[in-house]
């Protein structure tokens, strides 16, 4: 039996050579769209996860890995915190550069 | 202004490729996270809530228009097209690459520029009064110091890890304009009975969750002792502060627990058994730095120029941005102009690459190609002919840069805030803006007058809130922003330290609480009564008898 | 934990004296244990060296140093910087000239700045430090700041410059 845990959680961090903000997948990958994180409100799964992201820092993929709470709406992940919301989302104050890795414009 | 020399040249080549180092170990694993974090602060490096965070020295505010190009390619070519001008007369980029940052110092190298000691728990970017060289209440340019300090605080082996950040700043005039008593040592250039030069030190100021006014351990040191004294303070500085309680770690604390006496007699003593010594200044060393600093070949002209005159009286918006954002200077028919970076809606301090390319041609052109960074988040165009400034205007307005609002309600302080920042608990960039858009009359601000409002999005006080007239400080309460109100705070020669208002409002009531505070000062103020003025004559009582009854 | 000197791994002649244990050759010793029973230390058959914490500060013993051929000042985190300052004074001020050893949290990107301050050996966590003495001592050679190592600062070198 799995405890429960009844906060639903998934875990975050940074990119180490880019610095974009990612988030673990189902399949082990780090994705710049927190809606496609694996989400959990087991304990035992959270530390595997965890540990998941420890070994991506082993391996130089991430760095700064930490769980964070989300809600879910209509099956949606909504992160719990202004904090979190901004770090998905981008700076709530310039329309004009808002973006995550995906859709960084770098001039070549 | 100051030009390295070879060595100069070679010292950031090398710290440029030491960097480069450390980051290829750091990405092939030979460097931990934790071993690395300190190596990339030393070097302005910070990992932030979006992204990596580069802090750019822009040593004691000064750039050249060539300089200002670089920041303009760079914020282009690694960023998102622009940068953030902070409280430290440095330019931040909030979306560097780690594996570019080499590249970027390189090309920063070129210019004469670096990152070094922006972050880290060792002597920061010297700071130095943004009108300096240009100022016509100046004794001595505050920049030749500033360089020498400069140099002489660069990778110093002895004070690489302090107890915590250690900030230095200078002034050369009587006005203060570079908040002297509100840093870990304030210099503030000072003529004797004898009218020699020397500088009055001050120690122990600082923001932060405890905000302190320096204190003068001594009130004449002659310019040759300038770097023995500097580290003298610092070798007690390390070997006393504290490193058990970060928040306890600033010197400012020290002074305190020691007292301001002890300490100066700490600080004497050391002083007495290393002056005289290697690091003595000669006047040659002095006079070789200063000649960087000579002032440009100023025009003679007259001081008073019929054509501005008439367009002053021709053009009521070019005669409000006179008045906001031109101040004297020290040679006839020339003025200081200020570039408000604070357009209604816009972030504090941000910049545009295209905006800093049109600062830098207009002082290529009409400024002897020199440009300043103020504490307050703008910069300068500090030679500007007064025949010229009407063109400067319509060129800056045209691109943004025109808002007439120096020194008034809108010509906020802002920290990044929860935006941008890991530390922070709230927002301050959208309460800036918003509270520029409330305040969009520019009738009314100029009606209103000189008020500084500075906003921080946490307890360590980036925004400077203590010391605006009105400070606002962002608190996290249950997971919900609330903003705290001080009044009557000063970070000039009047320092002193804003009182808490009252209980703390929310993200949208905020604004309306600052609008209540200024309706209320200016039904109180007197004949010419700045906000402390009046506030001070008052009490907070009628402030918030106003702002509490309503709620 | 490889002990380094001159940039070679040398073999540590030197012990720390265990609790309540007779001394015994060349022997480090606390600060506690010299002041507890310095005429035995002072006695015994070998040399004597002295480790001090980041929070004893040599001038509070300014006047024994000279009992000692080894000082070693300790790095508890590398971040604990008062032990350069202790190193210069020692140097500089109380004339020290025997091994001035860093102990502890001792890694390569700090080894320069430990020179400069007057270390002459090095007890390094791994062999990371030791592969990268040559290019720490070689990275950055302008130096703004006069210390007891002899090095000429950029200072000097300008006044050299200008007086050929």
């Amino acid at each position: 039996m799995s405890k429960k845990n009844d906060k639903l959680k998934i875990v975050t961090a940074n990119r180490l050579r880019e610095g974009d903000v990612v988030y673990l997948t189902d399949t082990g990958t780090w994705s710049g769209h927190l809606n496609q994180s694996r989400a959990t409100r087991d304990a035992e799964e959270l530390e595997a996860m965890l540990a998941e992201a420890d070994e991506a820092v082993a391996a130089r993929e991430i760095v700064a890995p930490y769980e964070m709470e989300v809600v879910e709406v209509d099956g949606i992940l909504q992160p719990l915190s202004t904090r979190e919301i901004i770090r998905a989302a981008g700076p709530t104050v310039r329309a004009d550069y808002r973006g995550n890795e995906n859709q960084r414009s770098r001039a070549a | 202004m100051y030009r390295y020399d070879e060595f100069d040249a070679a010292f950031v080549r090398q710290r440029v490729k030491q960097f480069r180092g450390q980051v290829e170990r750091r990405l092939a694993g030979e460097l931990s996270e934790d071993e690395f974090k300190p190596l990339r602060l030393m070097n302005g490096l910070y990992l932030q809530l979006h992204a990596y965070m580069l802090r750019v020295a822009v040593p004691y505010g000064t750039l050249s228009s060539r300089q200002m190009l670089k920041l303009a390619s760079i914020a282009r070519d690694y960023d998102r097209g622009y940068g953030h001008f902070t409280t430290r007369q440095n330019i931040q980029y909030n979306w560097p690459q780690l594996q570019d940052v080499p590249d970027i110092l390189d090309e920063l190298a070129e210019v004469e520029m670096h990152a070094i000691q922006t972050s880290g728990n060792c002597i920061r970017n010297v700071t130095a009064d943004h009108f300096a060289g240009a100022a016509a209440d100046e004794i001595e340019d505050p920049r030749i110091y500033a360089e020498i300090i400069r140099q002489w605080s660069s990778l110093h082996p002895e004070f690489s890890f302090l107890p915590r950040k250690f900030k230095i700043a200078i002034t050369g005039a009587p006005n203060d304009r570079a908040a002297v008593r509100f840093h870990d040592i304030g210099l503030q250039v000072r003529r004797n009975e004898a009218g020699e030069v020397g500088f009055e030190v001050i120690v122990g100021g600082g923001l932060g969750r405890t905000p302190v006014i320096g204190t003068t351990i001594r009130k004449f040191l002659p310019k040759q002792h300038l770097l023995s004294y500097l580290e003298a303070i610092l070798r007690v500085y390390n070997q006393l502060g504290r490193r058990d309680n970060l928040y306890k770690a600033r010197i400012k604390i020290l002074v305190q627990q020691t007292g301001a006496e002890t300490f100066k007699d700490l600080v004497e003593d050391e002083w007495q058994q290393i002056k005289d010594g290697a690091l003595d200044l000669p006047a040659e060393e002095i006079e070789r730095i200063e000649a960087y600093f000579a002032p440009p070949a100023f025009e003679t002209l007259e001081a008073n120029q019929p054509a501005f005159e008439a367009r002053r009286f021709e053009d009521r918006d070019f005669a409000r941005w006179v008045r906001s954002n031109v101040t004297a200077h020290k040679a006839p028919g020339y003025a200081c102009v200020t570039i408000s970076l604070k357009p209604e809606g816009e972030a504090p301090g941000d910049a545009s690459a295209e905006q800093m390319e049109v600062v830098a041609d207009l002082a290529e052109r009409l400024s002897c190609d020199e440009i300043r960074v103020t504490h307050e988040q703008n910069l300068v165009l500090p030679h500007v002919k007064l025949t010229d400034l009407a063109e400067v205007w319509e060129t800056l307005a045209a691109n943004g840069l025109g808002t007439p609002n120096v020194g008034l309600v809108s010509d906020m302080i802002a920290c990044p805030g929860l935006d941008y920042c890991n530390l922070a608990n709230a927002r301050s960039i959208p309460v800036a803006q918003r509270i520029s858009q409330r305040f969009s009359d520019l009738k009314k601000q100029h009606e209103i007058g000189d008020l500084k409002i500075k906003i921080s999005g946490c307890i360590n006080a980036c925004g400077h809130h203590h010391v605006g007239h009105i400070g606002i400080l962002g608190v996290d309460k249950k997971g919900e922003e609330f903003y705290q109100i001080t009044l009557g705070g000063s970070a000039d020669e009047n320092a002193a330290v804003g009182k808490i208002l009252g209980p703390a409002f929310s993200y949208d009531d905020v604004v309306d609480a600052i609008e209540s505070i200024v309706d209320t000062y200016l039904e109180l103020r007197g004949d010419g009564e700045r906000f402390n003025d009046t506030y001070a004559r008052v009490g907070a009582a009628p402030f918030k008898e106003k702002l509490y009854a309503a709620a | 934990m490889p002990l380094l000197k001159n940039g070679q791994v040398i073999a540590d002649s030197w012990t720390a004296l265990a609790e309540d244990a007779a001394p015994e050759g060349d022997v480090i010793v606390s600060l506690e244990q010299w002041q507890a029973d310095r005429e035995t230390l002072r006695a015994h058959n070998g040399r004597l060296g002295l480790r001090l914490k980041s929070d004893q500060s040599p001038a509070e013993l300014a006047d024994d140093l000279g009992r000692f051929d080894l000082i070693a000042l300790e790095f508890p985190r590398f971040g604990d910087g008062r032990a350069y300052s202790y190193a210069r004074l020692l140097r500089e001020r109380y004339g020290f000239t025997g091994e001035l050893r860093a102990v502890g949290n001792v890694l390569r990107d700090q080894l320069f700045f430990m020179v400069r301050c007057g270390f002459d050996s090095f007890e390094v966590a791994d062999d990371k430090a030791v592969a990268g003495w040559q290019e720490a001592m070689s990275e950055v050679s302008v130096l703004y700041q006069p210390t007891g190592d002899g090095r000429q600062t950029a200072f000097a070198l300008r006044r050299g410059a200008a007086n050929r």
